[in-house]
This record gives structure tokens, C-alpha cells and sequence, in this order.
């Protein structure tokens, strides 16, 4: 298209990586956030206490609420707290359905020594946070696929194009070129693309593979012909679902489900039962299968099949089927990283982040690149320059700031306000609409230049981003039971942990905020040195 | 004076000039590219030895990879006039050969 190849691919690179780059900013850091989404959920639900009872008690409590709440039901799940995804006892049942409609369903997180649901109050909480970064909260699920697919699909162009683009990948690794500018950005830029390149390719082309059967159904078409009947059967055949028991319509009572819970546990040791799954609780023909903790990224567990009335082990059906089919789950539990320990899960929150800075750095680049120009118009700054500038700052101090609103909702809504969950929501996505609009309100109110504007409007939410988080700890402790000092004096390394994070947040807003606005001071008034900037007062900077 | 607005009047010919054949490109790499990847997805599955449950699979787990191939393919072209036609040729080219595989298959059973 260009002169050369690598031109080309490099105004694919910036075109394309610009015109998607905030939704994969939300992207990024709300998906990288869901690393974390049932600590979050354990934060936000600060009532709920850790402690849990053995496997036993919990399975008996469980299967006492079930047969309370659903009996006759087409089936029971069971997750006992096992593990990082469930530290709460919960239940799901699934009653029958008529005309081939789907039943009644229900779910509920239990105490697990005397099987009363907990109350906690209501919200979100991380998982909400996890859920938009691929179903963006208010839009129709289809619409919100495609929608991030099309974005991923973007994204995965860039990553390549960059790669091509990158000649010295390696040299340029280690190249850092501090206060120069657009080229600081550059290398900035550079750097977290490099840094974690597996990771940025992994979790593109498999956050793709995720909605596969939405993006690419014509393969389906015409292999299997049109229709839901077609896709059933290709997702029989594909995932070799085993023949499903159809329920015999004799009474029978439900063996002892902490016998084959026992009988599992020998073979995989203890703590390590993921969920226990009934079908046709009640009925001769009910079948419990009991399935394993993840240990690697293969994200389907190995099972146990018992037949449930009478105890009998009938199966030990193993994760495995296709090649094809295993690399799918590779690719998908690589994403999830259900499998990871704690370790391993800083790790992918680290990437995660590296990732999302890559984006907000490739962004503040395409801008600093063209502000030169852009400024010495006479007639000011394209409409289109303004755009990215304020979109900038909407989406990459804008969120943040939405997520911190988000927690501040948590803590200061009413706990028996009934529309308390969605409003958390309201809150976090109306202070991201705030904050984009936040320079163009500005240039209404206060005249400037327009890079003054911007530079002011980068300084002032960073002022209040570092306070938002800064002052969350406090917060925190002024409205809940687990304070500060009660975290620390009982290593709750939970909320411990969310503290640092709060302040290590803050910090680095503050000190951003700060440096910037030495910077702009010395622009303005190159030959005041650093100590008496504080003097400097606002209407200086408007001329 | 007139020759300073010739000079604008070209400039803002060949500004739109190159605008359509931005807009064009893109939709080649999108579009074209979308249709091209399905069609070379489901060749992939014709020609796969493997089962059908399994040649689907395969052939859409290759898929992003197609795409973002055609997608570099088209950019990299310096005629935008023979990637439409060397596209446009493929494409049907590729139907008529899956055609023909649905038709023997549909025989065959």
C-alpha cells in the first residue's frame, strides 16, 4: 500500500491498534481484574467470614437445603469450598421443564456448618467486573461478542503487524530513552510489548477461540446444515457427550453422596472435589458424577460417575477426547487460568496489567507523535486530535477512576437499598462517562489553550484518581467490621493485600501527577527552577 | 494566484483519491477477508483425514490465523486494483471447489 512492506504494516499497526484502542484498554483491565474476581468478591463482601467446614458436613448440609429447595429437581450441583473459585459453599438446581423449555433454576451460597444461606450484601462484585470484559455489561450478549471479537480480532492484527514492524526486537528490548518525549513513549511502548509478547498472543488469539462458534458459524453450516439441531449435534459429537439417563420415573433414595465424595478423594486426595453433579435426585436412574480440581490448563476435569441410588461406581471417565478438541481447552483454560496457584496468579494479574499499559502507552503515543503538528495550526488542533486526546483521557483515567467509584459504591450504598447491585454498576459506568467528558466540560468553564486544557484535565484526575484509592483503606475501615489493624493483627492477608494494592495505586498516581506537573510548569516557565514552582498560580498557565 | 488554487483543487482531489482507496482497502481486508477465511476454513475441513466433529474444530481453531494472514496480505499489496481481482478470483474459485466436494459428498452417502 505504502512505499514498503514494513510501512504498510506499520500504518495497519497504528490505524488499526487506534481505532480499537479503548475498548481493549476496558478490555484489558477489567478481564485482568477477573485474575482476581473472587478475592474481589470475597472484598466486597466484607460480612462473609472465611472459615469453612469439612467436605462431610458440607455435602450434608448441602443435600439437606437441595432436598428443601428443589425436590423432584432435574438436577443438583453441589461445589463445596475446595477451593480459590468457591470459598463458599454453593448450590444450583435445575427443575424440570415443559415442552422442552428450559425449568426453573436456582442458586445459593450456603454456610457450610449449618447449611443456612449466607446473607451478605448485595453487589457484583468482582465477578461483575470479570463478566464485562467480554459481555460489557448493558449491551445484548451477541452484540457484546461480537463486538470484542471483532476488537480481539484487531488487536491480533496489531500484535503481528508489530511484531513486523519491530526490526530490532531484541536490541530494542533494552533500549530506554527517559524524558525524550515521544520517544520515551516509544520505547515504553516497545518494552511492554515485548516483555510479555506470549501473553499478549495467547490471550488474543484465544479469547477468539472462546466465541469461535459466534464468529465462525459457517463452517459449522456446512458441514452439519443450518439450525440448532445441526450446531446440537456438532457439540454432541465434538465434546462426545456420553448418552444422557433418562430418568426411570421410580422413587429411590440418594446414596451417601460423602461415601463417593470419600471414594473420589482417595484416588485424587483430599480438598481436591471441584463440584458434585446429580441428575434425577430422587429417581432409580439418578447419576452423581463428581469431578476434580484443575491442575493445568486442560480445563475439563477427570470424573467420576456413580449411579446414585446405589452408591455404585460406574465410570472413571477421563478429561481427555480429540486433539483438537484438547488444544480448544488448552487454549481456554490458558485464558481462565482457573488452574493457577497463587503464584502463578500474580503472574498472569502482572501480565494482565503489562498488557493494559501497553495499549494506554501505544495510545498516548499516536498523540504526543502528532502534537507538534497538530499545535502549530493556526486554526488549533483537528477535531480529530481533540477526540483521541479526550478519549485518551476517558478511557485510561477514566476507568480506573470507574472501578475505584465502584468500590466506594460497595461501602457506602445502603445495605438494604434493593437495587443496590445494579446501582454499583450505575455508579462505575457513570463516573467513566464523567470523566470522558471531563476536558471538554473543562474547556467550557475555564478558557485555555487546548494542550493546557489536557495537560490540566491528565493532572487534576490523576490528583483524584491517587485520592479515590488512597483513601479507600480508610474507608474501609470506618465501614466495616475488618479494619486496617484487625487485618493486620490477624493476618487477613485478603484485605492486607487490598490495602497495599489501594495505596501502591495511589502512590503512583500521585507521583505521575506530580511529575507532570513539574513538566508543565517548566514549559510554561522554562527558567523558573523546580522550588518555587508552587507559586506559580493557574491564571499563569491560561495565557 | 490560479495556479496556488489548481494546486488546492488537485490536492484535495487526490486527498479524496486516497481517501476511497483507504475505505476500499479496509473493507477488502475486512470483509474480503472474513468471506475468504470462512471459505478457506471449510476447504480445510474437506480435506482434513480426520472426523468430521474433529475437521471442524481443527479448521476453526486455524481460523484467526487465516484472517489475519489475508488481512496482512491485503495491506502488503501495492495495487489495490489486483488485490480485488486476485481476491474476487479466489473466492470463487474456492466455492466452486467446495461446491463440487458437497456434491460428491452428498453422493457418496
Amino acid at each position: 500500500m505504502k512505499s514498503g512492506f514494513r510501512q504498510s504494516m506499520s500504518w495497519v499497526h497504528t490505524w488499526g491498534g487506534l481505532v480499537v484502542g479503548w475498548i481493549l484498554f476496558f478490555i484489558f483491565l477489567t478481564g485482568t481484574l477477573g485474575y482476581f474476581d473472587t478475592e474481589i468478591d470475597r472484598w466486597m463482601k466484607p460480612e462473609l467470614s472465611s472459615a469453612n467446614a469439612s467436605l462431610t458436613q458440607s455435602l450434608r448440609v448441602a443435600e439437606a437445603r437441595l432436598q428443601q429447595q428443589a425436590p423432584g429437581a432435574k438436577r443438583w450441583f453441589i461445589s463445596p469450598p475446595t477451593n480459590r473459585d468457591n470459598p463458599q459453599l454453593r448450590i444450583f438446581w435445575e427443575m424440570p421443564g415443559e415442552d422442552g423449555k428450559r425449568g426453573i433454576i436456582g442458586n445459593e451460597l450456603l454456610d457450610s456448618f449449618t447449611g443456612e444461606p449466607v446473607t451478605a450484601r448485595a453487589t457484583g462484585g468482582g465477578r461483575a467486573l470479570y463478566e464485562m470484559h467480554y459481555a460489557l455489561h448493558y449491551l445484548p450478549s451477541t452484540l457484546a461478542y461480537w463486538i470484542v471479537g471483532i476488537c480481539s480480532m484487531f488487536m491480533l492484527v496489531a500484535i503481528i503487524t508489530g511484531v513486523i514492524i519491530h526490526k530490532k526486537i531484541f536490541k530494542d528490548f533494552f533500549t530506554f530513552r527517559p524524558k525524550k518525549g515521544q520517544r520515551s513513549w516509544l520505547d515504553m511502548h516497545n518494552l511492554l510489548s515485548v516483555i510479555a509478547l506470549p501473553f499478549h498472543l495467547m490471550i488474543t488469539y484465544s479469547g477468539l477461540i472462546f466465541f469461535v462458534f459466534t464468529y465462525m458459524p459457517l463452517v459449522i453450516t456446512s458441514s452439519y446444515g443450518t439450525g440448532a439441531d445441526a450446531q446440537e449435534k456438532f457439540f454432541d459429537e465434538l465434546f462426545s457427550e456420553t448418552e444422557k439417563v433418562q430418568p426411570a420415573n421410580l422413587p429411590a433414595n440418594l446414596s451417601s453422596l460423602s461415601n463417593m465424595a470419600t471414594m473420589a478423594e482417595t484416588h485424587w486426595g483430599s480438598n481436591q472435589i471441584r463440584y458434585i453433579d446429580i441428575s434425577y435426585p430422587g429417581d432409580a436412574n439418578t447419576r452423581v458424577s463428581i469431578g476434580r480440581n484443575l491442575h493445568s490448563p486442560l480445563r475439563a476435569s477427570p470424573e467420576f460417575i456413580f449411579n446414585g441410588a446405589t452408591g455404585e461406581l460406574l465410570n472413571n471417565k477421563a478429561a481427555l477426547t480429540s486433539a483438537p478438541r484438547a488444544v480448544r481447552d488448552v487454549l481456554l483454560g490458558l485464558h481462565e487460568g482457573l488452574f493457577a496457584d497463587l503464584g502463578l496468579r500474580w503472574l498472569y494479574f502482572f501480565s494482565g496489567l503489562i498488557g493494559t499499559a501497553m495499549i494506554a502507552a501505544g495510545l498516548i503515543l499516536w498523540v504526543t507523535k502528532r502534537r507538534p503538528q497538530q499545535l502549530s495550526k493556526s486554526q488549533g488542533p483537528d477535531f480529530g486530535h481533540r477526540l483521541v486526546e479526550s478519549l485518551n483521557i476517558g478511557m485510561i483515567l477514566g476507568l480506573p477512576l470507574a472501578i475505584a467509584a465502584y468500590f466506594w459504591a460497595n461501602r457506602l450504598l445502603d445495605v438494604n437499598f434493593s437495587a443496590r447491585s445494579e446501582w454499583e454498576m450505575h455508579i462505575l459506568f457513570i463516573t467513566l462517562l464523567v470523566v470522558a467528558f471531563y476536558p471538554f466540560t473543562r474547556s467550557r468553564l475555564v478558557k485555555q489553550t487546548f494542550i493546557n486544557t489536557i495537560q490540566l484535565s491528565w493532572i487534576e484526575l490523576l490528583w483524584i484518581l491517587s485520592f479515590a484509592y488512597g483513601f479507600l483503606p480508610l474507608l474501609n475501615t470506618i465501614t466495616t467490621e475488618r479494619s486496617v489493624f484487625k487485618s493486620i493483627t490477624t493476618h487477613d492477608w485478603l484485605f492486607i493485600s487490598f490495602d497495599i494494592i489501594f495505596f501502591v495505586t495511589s502512590v503512583i498516581a500521585g507521583l505521575t501527577a506530580r511529575k507532570m506537573q513539574k513538566n508543565l510548569q517548566q514549559r510554561v516557565h522554562p527558567s523558573v527552577n523546580s522550588s518555587n514552582i508552587k507559586s506559580i498560580s493557574r491564571q499563569e498557565l491560561t495565557q | 494566484m490560479l495556479i496556488f488554487k489548481i494546486n488546492t483543487a488537485m490536492k484535495q482531489q487526490t486527498d479524496q483519491h486516497y481517501r476511497w482507496k483507504i475505505i476500499g482497502r479496509v473493507t477488502l481486508a475486512i470483509i474480503g477477508g472474513y468471506i475468504l477465511t470462512n471459505l478457506t476454513s471449510i476447504l480445510i475441513y474437506f480435506l482434513l483425514p480426520l472426523p468430521k466433529s474433529d475437521a471442524v474444530m481443527t479448521a476453526m481453531l486455524l481460523s484467526f490465523s487465516i484472517y489475519t494472514g489475508v488481512v496482512i496480505w491485503v495491506f502488503s499489496m501495492r495495487s489495490l486494483r489486483s488485490v480485488f481481482w486476485m481476491m474476487a478470483s479466489v473466492i470463487f474459485l474456492m466455492s466452486v471447489v467446495i461446491l463440487t466436494l458437497q456434491f460428491f459428498r452428498r453422493l457418496g452417502i
